[in-house]
């Protein structure tokens, strides 16, 4: 991890799938929003695109095999932070997924993180692999003066 | 296992209140899910209540766990109700229109008194 006098803040961090470790870079992230004075609702939001991605990173892609890695890159910047995730999986095309929201799917536990990041974060694309997840959030309003 | 429910009797109400503040960690979430499972198994439950009130975050593979409970209790005919969820975590429920799945209530209170008389379904 390391400050960036272009982007504010990035960090570029390879994890397994343990939950430590996860939690503990989430920790961090969630930490420089906070002193980036980002929202409490903006820094749930991240939290919960974040949780999800890795959770279909490490179950989807990885398919839970502790030896293959997740590599998270991230940029803050004032206005925003972009994340870029990968997983050592085969990929997916994500216009594939069924709809969880339809009535016949509705009792099909899996299948809402997707649906959930893209509410939450502003912007999501894939790689066309599908192994990459990019993710976006715009801050809605002007940091508050410190 | 780390108990990650607190469970209590109301007359015939079992009301279940969820310990962890997040609800995202796979493990966490299985332990928690079989605990739960185990309420519904044991053959005493006859309604149940679950108060997430202390829960800050929710995956979606809490989601999971959730939904497989729904299913266990229509087939136990045990009426099933969530209540205690913070705006945030509603709203999930809603995007997913997993609220249309689900029981939803405010509260403890108003969960158990929602509940039918006995010999009705909800």
């Amino acid at each position: 991890m390391s400050k960036s006098p272009d982007w504010g803040w990035c960090c570029d961090m390879t994890i397994t799938g343990l939950a430590e470790e996860k939690n503990r870079l989430i920790k961090r992230i969630l930490s420089e929003m906070q002193s980036r004075n980002w929202s409490e609702r903006e820094q749930y939001d991240v939290h919960l695109a974040l949780e999800e991605a890795f959770s279909n990173a490490i179950r989807h892609g990885n398919a839970s095999d502790s030896a293959k890695k997740i590599q998270l890159n991230c940029w803050m910047m004032e206005e925003k932070i972009v994340f870029e995730m990968t997983d050592e999986g085969i990929g997916f095309n994500p216009g594939q997924v069924p709809d969880p929201r339809n009535s016949e799917n509705l009792l099909i536990p899996s299948g809402r993180g997707l649906l959930i990041i893209r509410h939450v974060m502003t912007n999501v694309a894939f790689s066309p692999g599908g192994n990459t997840i990019y993710m976006e959030k715009k801050r809605s309003a002007p940091p508050a003066p410190t | 296992m780390p108990p990650r429910i607190e469970v209590k009797k109301q007359a015939d109400v079992t009301l279940v209140l969820c310990q962890d503040a997040l609800l995202n960690d796979e493990l966490a979430i299985q332990e928690w899910g079989d605990q739960l499972m185990s309420i519904v198994e044991n053959g005493t439950c006859q309604k149940l209540v679950l108060n997430f009130e202390k829960v800050r975050l929710m995956s979606s593979s809490a989601l999971r766990i959730l939904i497989m409970l729904q299913k266990k209790t229509d087939a136990g005919e045990i009426p099933f109700i969530l209540c205690g969820l913070r705006d945030e975590i509603l709203e999930v429920f809603k995007i997913t229109n997993l609220d249309t799945l689900f029981n939803i209530r405010k509260g403890p209170e108003e969960a158990i008194r929602s509940f039918p008389y006995l010999g009705e379904k909800i």
